[in-house]
């Protein structure tokens, strides 16, 4: 694995999986407390349609893919917030749409393919360049000083957005920088371990640290920590095995959540019957 | 006048909720609203607490009036149960808006942390102040939510139905909490379907449904509010006496059959 690591693109996968830990570790956390998996998760898949735009006419795939996110969020996150009944159908429909019309446009492009579908939804943590690397550095730079920034009002709407309302915080604005932070942060994290595998990424890390801490900044620091576990002990079981370096971060997870919950099932049961003799 | 509220109506998809209300609220008022689930009690809170700015009608409020506000709490209430975060964090939720704030505000994070643990002594949480709140039963959920909302110096204290999850000695306590506020100043707004509470601690009760009825609590000294229990069969009862005591069966009920 040292040796390994001794190749750039080797070195190159550590430092991106190390930022983007701390990114995923914080939008995770954030996700979670607001039950938003799904409203991320459709405005980050909608963002193929920014793919699809900028291949088809020829246009900076960053650019697309931010302008697309920007607007999705802003408008899903703000129906979010006023009619919460309709919000799982708008997700969907976002969704469907933006990996539709991405894949359209795609199709019909005579244009240069930046990158096909299967890197957008699967990535590949091994070919980031030190772009890739300055691009996550400054995103999460920039969400992390937001939050750090916002932290005290984004608990309390994470609480209830309702209580906020009488504290005179700005509930939506709040929401929407919530939404708008996380979807950008999974969008420029998809190149390492692409976009259906990113939100077991910022599901599962936060899952297990709400157990054992008290406070939202705490999950945040332990989500980051367990975000970097993950990716690292992922990328040494693909090097050693040859497999995909996605699949083997994301499977590596499901195991380690597997033995976690059942460790908490056993503790509990063995606390209840101590307790009851 | 410390609130004044002026033909304040309320309609949601051409349902109407509230209509014509007309309410006063004075300083150190103890008022409980009552009524049917639907009638528009916590609409009329909310409305109150500038929760729901699209109603007809106006509201007048002093200057500078400070709320406290404890939601209503059940299962399907907006609160997020399963946040990581323990209970004096909860209790000082609000307090601080952004880093910013945090830095200039008068109130230090330690003395904040000081008028947190002494609303939580407050209310008997302190034991509690490092558990997470998801360890805690639905009752002390409820006073979490009132330490939160006395933690600052409040002019009025609004409670939707405070003590629906809580066993008698802890809505004795609670009570007794909001007498002493209400005895220091504080007005107190108050749902409540609990009828001997109702009548030992309100000044005016307030019946809703779309409109208002007001009621001024004539029987709250005959309520002993340490008495283990009091429904509304003894309501019922202390009637019959008070009828039997006032009334000359003999002749009225002989008359009135014939």
């Amino acid at each position: 694995m040292i040796d390994n690591l001794m190749y750039s693109f080797a070195y190159n996968a550590i430092v991106g999986g190390f930022i983007a830990s701390i990114l995923l570790g914080v939008v995770g956390v954030l996700v979670g407390a607001n039950k938003a998996h799904n409203l991320v998760g459709a405005v980050s898949h909608g963002a193929y349609s920014g793919v699809g735009v900028s291949v088809y006419f020829a246009l900076p795939l960053f650019a697309c893919v931010f302008g697309v996110v920007g607007i999705g969020a802003f408008a899903l996150s703000i129906l979010a917030y006023k009619k919460q009944e309709y919000i799982n159908i708008f997700s969907s429909m976002f969704w469907a749409g933006g990996m539709g019309v991405g894949v359209l446009l795609v199709e019909q492009s005579s244009n240069v393919v930046y990158g096909n579908l299967m890197s957008f939804l699967f990535g590949s943590i091994l070919l980031i360049d030190n772009t890739d690397i300055l691009t996550l550095a400054i995103v999460c730079v920039v969400v992390v000083t937001l939050v750090w920034f916002f932290y005290d009002s984004i608990l309390c709407v994470c609480l209830s957005k309702e209580y906020a309302k009488t504290k005179q915080i700005n509930a939506q604005f709040i929401y929407t920088l919530i939404i708008m932070l996380s979807s950008i942060a999974i969008v420029v994290s998809i190149k390492l371990i692409g976009l259906i595998l990113i939100l077991a990424l910022i599901s599962i890390p936060p899952f297990i640290a709400s157990y054992k801490c008290n406070s939202l900044w705490a999950n945040m620091v332990a989500s980051s920590i367990l975000c970097f576990v993950f990716i690292a002990c992922g990328l040494f079981i693909s090097f050693y095995y040859d497999i995909n370096s996605s699949v083997a971060i994301i499977l590596f997870a499901l195991i380690v959540l597997c033995i976690f919950m059942c460790y908490e099932y056993f503790t509990k049961q063995l606390t209840y019957k101590n307790n009851n003799k | 006048m410390m609130i004044e509220l002026k033909d304040i109506g309320y309609t949601i998809n051409s349902n109407t909720i509230l209509q014509n209300i007309n309410l006063s609220i004075k300083k150190q008022d103890f008022i409980v609203f009552i009524g049917a689930n639907g009638g528009g009690k916590s609409t009329l809170l909310k409305i109150i607490l500038g929760l729901l700015p699209k109603h007809q009608g106006t509201i007048k409020y002093d200057k500078n009036l400070k709320f406290g506000y404890v939601p209503q709490n059940h299962q399907n209430s907006n609160i997020n149960h399963s946040l990581p975060i323990d209970v004096i964090s909860f209790v000082k939720l609000g307090v601080y808006k952004n880093l910013f704030d945090r830095l200039t505000n008068k109130l230090s994070p330690k003395e904040l942390d000081k008028k947190a643990l002494n609303a939580l002594t407050k209310v008997g949480l302190e034991k509690f102040a490092t558990s997470k709140i998801s360890s805690l039963s639905g009752g002390q959920l409820q006073k979490a939510m009132i330490a939160r909302a006395i933690l600052d110096d409040i002019d009025v204290l609004v409670l939707d139905e405070p003590t629906s999850n809580i066993d008698n000695n802890g809505v004795k306590d609670v009570f007794n909490l909001l007498t002493t506020l209400n005895k220091n100043g504080v007005t107190i707004l108050l749902v409540n379907h609990d009828i001997k509470t109702t009548f030992a601690y309100g000044n005016t009760i307030v019946h809703v449904d779309k409109v208002l009825t007001f009621h001024k609590n004539n029987i709250q000294n005959l309520i002993d509010s340490q008495q283990t229990h009091f429904c509304e069969v003894e309501l019922i009862k202390m009637m019959q006496e008070r009828h039997n005591q006032n009334c000359n069966h003999a002749t009225y009920h002989k008359k009135e059959h014939k």
